[in-house]
């Protein structure tokens, strides 16, 4: 048995053939149930995002599982093998766990600490889960790394703090704002930055926008997908005092937001606090207004070096972050190896001490007269003879459980010993015992074949 | 019964230590840990509970007469200082989380304050003829009341100066802890507005019912020339003056917050009058009574 992925991502394929080899969402069961039908492929989870697509697997055979994995890609997609292979990786054992955790701790991810993976390699579980692709291997590993993912993001401030320029100034409105619910944004011009700017703050509560621009038509039309007013850019001083937030890019060569402006603003708001982000190059906002009581103005330069220090924080907060998947792969890797071999050593001791009670008592038939001191004597004798038999077998397994191929040990034993798993089983199967099943019989499997 | 007393009391003053230790952590650890948040709220409860403890078992047993005394009053203190933060940041959880970083301030006050209530401890005032009436249980109870809401007033004045300083000063300097933790300008001015609009009330019937309580007393008649009294009565025009300008010169921000420093300022040297013996003052009781 061996967990092993197989993938693409950003980093080693560009996007002509990121976008070729998708798994959207109302095809992955699907997919699943193909991957799955091969004979190596014992259970799987296809992650597919824009940036990455990536196959977790557990296959009996390294190589044939491995194989398998990247002809299903190449027969799902039609591409040729040989070319898709250029931009494939390739991750076993240990090496493909610490992988799905630092995916799912955002550690992998393009943009740093971003939020969106956890959710999405969530999804990707579910679906395989749904699609009855996994089993307890596999949904063990999502569960744990979903785990290590949500560590990650509430031990450390990785994703606490804005990396996008436009993300920034919602972050910055939001220290003088508690909440931007029910505030008036004011945007003055209708370029694509702006709008950016805009959609964030939007989404963040704001819920009045004015727009204004040289061109009123492109004013209009902005105002409409925010459901908000247009106003003459000749008098849209006059509005302002309604803005709590104002944004401004126009391409004017000098301010068009000037200190007495504001002040005359400033004066009918009541001082009520009133935040500026001047996102032009050259500026649109005098930086002196700054200056004004309770007036909070930035340009780009401000935001951008918001931007700077978030980003060499989530670079901090990623190395605790690593050392957090470190740990919990540990923990995961320990479960993984002992779920092979403790088992296995209940079963061989329950089997050898059938056989015991079974042959003493049919032996002790025939000698009826011993008293209870000698029968006692032949009790303790053959359960010493089982014991010193196998103590050593069992300590060898129990070292070999920590090697890589620790599981070749295990299915030995059971081959030589013949031990069987239980059958015949209620529906309602403990965890555990579905576990083991589970397992003899991705061994019992291993074996015929 | 004194034994349990004094048992209660180290109790809640260990409680109060732990409090502060779990909101200062809170505020310095990478991020927010849960076992901090709980520790923090849970042992300044706990700590809120074993002074009101400490305070009602002592008036039964001793009677209330033989409890007066600075080691009572500086209890009740630092009792009402935790009671109005943990109101404050229950009715605030909802709003922002990060209101709790307050208790970095607030709790180490009320630690402070029962040491410094350990170090007079069996200091007894004798109840003159002065202080004996029901007018002074109300006067010393609302004076408390508003120190104790104006020392709120004055963590949250602080944090809001410093969190504007950081907003102004972004690109100089890097954000840091104050602009992650602390919370919003907007959740600080309000809430200080609160406080202040709190201790206000209580200040009102503290001078009320001082100038009550002088006017029976023959021997105070020129209670007016008093500089304690005078003071006490700067303190409560300050914060008066804190709430007019807030109102009518659209004053809120940085300049009412720095009224509510001033004031606290001015607060304080009206206690000290009086109980440092530097200043005289006929309204001087033992021990740092009042």
């Amino acid at each position: 048995m061996h967990i092993i992925l197989i993938g693409l991502s950003h980093k080693t394929a560009p996007v002509e053939i990121r976008e070729t080899v998708t798994f959207p969402e109302q095809i992955l069961s699907d997919a699943l149930h193909m991957l799955t039908g091969y004979p190596s492929i014992n259970e799987a989870v296809i992650l597919s995002t824009c940036n990455r697509m990536e196959i977790y697997a557990v296959a009996n055979d390294l190589d044939k599982g491995k194989d398998e994995v990247i002809q299903f890609i190449s027969d799902y997609h039609n591409i040729v093998r040989s070319k898709l292979e250029r931009y494939l990786y390739f991750r076993e054992g240990k090496n493909a766990i610490l992988h799905l955790f630092r995916v799912a701790g955002s550690l992998d991810s393009m943009v740093l600490g971003e939020a969106q993976i956890q959710g999405q390699v969530k999804n990707a579980y579910d679906a395989a889960f749904e699609a009855e692709a996994t089993s307890t291997i596999m949904n063990r590993l999502f569960r744990h790394a979903l785990l290590a993912g949500k560590r990650v993001r509430t031990e450390t401030e990785i994703g606490e703090s804005a990396v996008s320029v436009s993300y920034a100034a919602v972050e910055l409105a939001k220290k003088v704002f508690e909440n931007l619910a029910g505030r008036t944004c004011m945007l003055i011009g209708a370029g694509e930055m702006i709008e950016l700017t805009a959609t964030h703050l939007v989404a963040n509560g704001v819920t009045k926008v004015i727009v204004t621009n040289r061109t009123y038509e492109r004013a209009e039309s902005l105002a409409d997908k925010y459901k908000g007013t247009a106003v003459k850019f000749s008098d849209f001083i006059d509005h302002m005092v309604h803005a709590d937030i104002v944004i401004s890019s126009t391409g004017a060569p000098h301010y068009v937001v000037t200190k007495d402006h504001v002040a005359k603003v400033m004066h009918k708001r009541k001082n009520k606090p009133i935040f500026f982000i001047d996102i032009a190059v050259p500026r649109d906002i005098d930086p002196e207004v700054a200056n004004l009581y309770n007036v909070f103005a930035y340009d780009i330069d401000d935001l951008d070096a918001v931007v700077q220090t978030n980003l060499e924080e989530r670079k901090k907060a990623a190395q605790i972050a690593e050392k957090i998947v470190e740990v919990e792969v540990a923990n995961f890797s320990s479960w993984l190896s002992s779920l092979e071999v403790s088992p296995t050593i209940a079963m061989l001791r329950r089997e050898a001490e059938e056989i015991r009670l079974k042959e003493l008592e049919k032996h002790l038939r025939k000698l009826p007269n011993l008293s209870d001191a000698e029968i006692n004597i032949l009790n303790a004798l053959t359960s010493a003879i089982i014991n010193k038999i196998l103590h050593k077998p069992i300590v060898k397994l129990k070292e070999s459980a920590n090697r890589k191929d620790g599981y070749l040990y295990v299915e030995s034993l059971k081959y030589l010993f013949d031990i069987q798993d239980e059958s015949g089983q209620d529906e309602e199967e403990t965890a555990e015992s579905s576990q083991l099943s589970a397992v003899s019989h991705q061994l019992s499997a291993r074996i015929k074949n | 019964m004194e034994k349990l007393t004094i048992v209660l009391f180290w109790l809640a003053l260990i409680s109060g230590i732990a409090s502060s230790l779990a909101y200062i952590g809170n505020f310095v650890a990478k991020a927010e840990r849960r076992v901090h948040t709980y520790t923090a709220v849970g042992s300044a409860l706990g700590a809120f509970a074993l002074l009101l403890a400490v305070i009602f078992i002592r008036a039964n047993t001793l009677g209330v007469a033989k409890t007066a005394g600075p080691f009572t009053i500086r209890i009740i203190f630092a009792a009402f200082i935790i009671g109005v933060f943990l109101l404050v940041e229950s009715i605030y959880a909802g709003k922002s989380s990060k209101v709790k970083a307050f208790g970095m301030v607030v709790m180490p006050v009320a630690v402070l304050l029962q040491f410094l209530a350990w170090h007079s401890y069996g200091v007894t005032e004798e109840l003159s003829e002065q202080l004996n009436s029901y007018w002074v249980g109300i006067h010393v109870t609302f004076a408390v009341l508003a120190y104790a809401s104006m020392t709120v007033a004055l963590a949250i004045a602080i944090a809001y100066l410093l969190q504007e300083k950081q907003l102004r000063a972004m690109r100089g300097k890097k954000p840091g802890k104050i602009f992650r933790k602390l919370p919003s300008l907007e959740i600080s001015d309000e809430l200080c507005h609160k406080s202040i609009a709190f201790s206000f009330a209580f200040l009102t019937l503290v001078v009320a019912t001082g100038v009550i309580r002088a006017e029976m007393l023959p021997e105070w008649s020129q209670w007016f020339m008093d500089p304690k009294i005078l003071m006490a009565i700067t303190t409560w025009l300050i914060y008066g003056g804190y709430l007019i300008v807030r109102e009518s010169f659209g004053w809120q921000g940085k300049r009412a917050n720095m009224f509510a420093v001033v004031g606290f300022a001015v607060g304080i040297i009206t206690y000290l009058i009086g109980n440092t013996g530097i200043i005289p003052s006929i309204h001087s009781y033992g021990g740092g009574l009042g």
